[in-house]
């Protein structure tokens, strides 16, 4: 390859700067590489010099006319690879932002979710599950999940959070189910104090709003060993 | 080239909505210009399973650089300029263990029928494109491919447009020189 300092040097390829008429080659073949009309048309016409260049010009461009015109696609699995590398970076990627000096302090909103989750998950009344905590397919700057968190007897009830970030602001979702009986509103008040007070300890980010969807009323069932 | 390629949403809305993490609104951007990227990463590198790599790195780099794309910029020309960047860096590493081209043709002299003199040239040329320093066949496949403008091409790789002009018309000469000698 041509070194790159040398890459705007007039080159020595052997080809003429100039047809015997005193035409420029390059202005030849620009012409025939872009297809424009000819600066001096009733000097081409006449001259056998630019007639014959003109033909052996065509000649070695129509591949490159050929390749142009070809109707490329790419690949049909082309989208569907690159989401399922994207998505999951859109389920973790966005972020809190706490400025201060020196640097910035970036909380992913999976962390905060993590946090308003476990917090609701803790207040008497809200029920919870066993097992993982796994991250759903989710879009538009959300981030939610089902909490599993349990012990042998626990029952199998969701909690789920979604938080939007701006700044150091965050708005909160909280999916929960509620055990019967109990007093929603008052449910929801105390998961809203809970989340809030949770996410602001731990984070320093302003807590906006805490939304509460009380999804199901589930009976706690004793699962007991026989049921793990 | 600088438009939004087809209907629906364009591109600032779409841009803003994946500014925002909206992976589905980001997906509406690849579709629409996964054809244009796979096309110009195969006119560069000349290799089809290495433009495939190329065009899903470079959409992925654009989703990390995403939030910082300043929307005052035509999103192809920032989306083609990572291609470039990519392409580059495959070539630069290609050429650490550089082999033949596969697609060498063999001397024309030996193929006398007219469509075999046709794929021959067709194939020469691929050999002279890859023969090509990446700072020639950028600006000679942006334009003469892409159809992009000397203006677009200057943008887009940080250059004069005087210097674009004389590197696309030293590209063409190479080419020539190139596939004269398969003749």
């Amino acid at each position: 390859m041509t070194d790159p300092a040398d890459i705007d040097a007039v080159p020595a390829d052997g080809l003429p700067d100039r047809l015997p008429c005193g035409v420029p080659l390059d202005n030849l073949l620009r012409q025939v590489a872009e297809g424009i009309a000819a600066s001096d048309a009733a000097h081409q016409e006449a001259c056998p010099h630019c007639r014959a260049g003109l033909a052996e010009l065509a000649e070695f461009w129509a591949p490159v006319h050929r390749m142009a015109g070809e109707d490329v696609r790419a690949p049909a699995s082309l989208t569907s690879t690159i989401m399922e590398r994207v998505r999951p970076m859109a389920t973790h990627g966005w972020h809190a932002v706490l400025t201060g000096t020196p640097g910035v302090t970036r909380i992913a909103a999976w962390v905060v979710a993590v946090i308003a989750r476990r917090a609701a998950a803790g207040v008497p009344g809200v029920g919870s599950v066993r097992g993982q905590v796994t991250p759903p397919p989710v879009s538009v700057r959300s981030v939610s999940a089902e909490v599993v968190r349990g012990g042998p007897s626990s029952s199998q009830r969701a909690a789920a959070a979604g938080v939007g970030t701006a700044g150091r602001r965050v708005v909160i979702r909280v999916d929960v189910t509620a055990d019967p009986g109990i007093s929603l509103p008052t449910l929801a008040h105390e998961i809203r104090r809970r989340v809030t007070a949770e996410v602001t300890t731990m984070t320093g980010l302003s807590v906006e709003a805490v939304d509460v969807l009380v999804s199901d009323l589930v009976e706690e069932v004793d699962d007991g060993p026989a049921a793990r | 080239m600088t438009g939004d390629s087809c209907s629906g949403p364009d591109d600032a809305q779409l841009v803003r909505r994946a500014q925002q993490g909206d992976a589905e609104a980001f997906e509406v951007l690849v579709r629409r210009y996964g054809d244009q990227v796979f096309r110009l990463a195969l006119r560069l590198v000349v290799d089809r399973h290495a433009a495939e790599d190329i065009a899903q790195e470079a959409f992925v780099a654009a989703w990390r650089g995403i939030p910082d794309f300043r929307r005052d910029a035509a999103f192809p020309t920032w989306l083609h300029s990572i291609v470039l960047n990519r392409a580059r860096n495959h070539l630069t590493r290609a050429r650490a263990t550089q082999r033949l081209p596969e697609e060498m043709p063999a001397a024309a002299a030996q193929q006398p029928d007219a469509a075999v003199q046709s794929l021959h040239r067709d194939k020469a040329l691929r050999a002279a494109i890859r023969g090509l320093p990446f700072d020639l066949r950028a600006p000679l496949v942006l334009h003469q491919f892409e159809r992009w403008s000397y203006e677009e091409i200057a943008e887009i790789l940080g250059l004069s447009v005087s210097t674009v002009r004389g590197r696309i018309a030293r590209a063409r000469r190479a080419l020539l020189t190139s596939m004269r000698e398969w003749q």
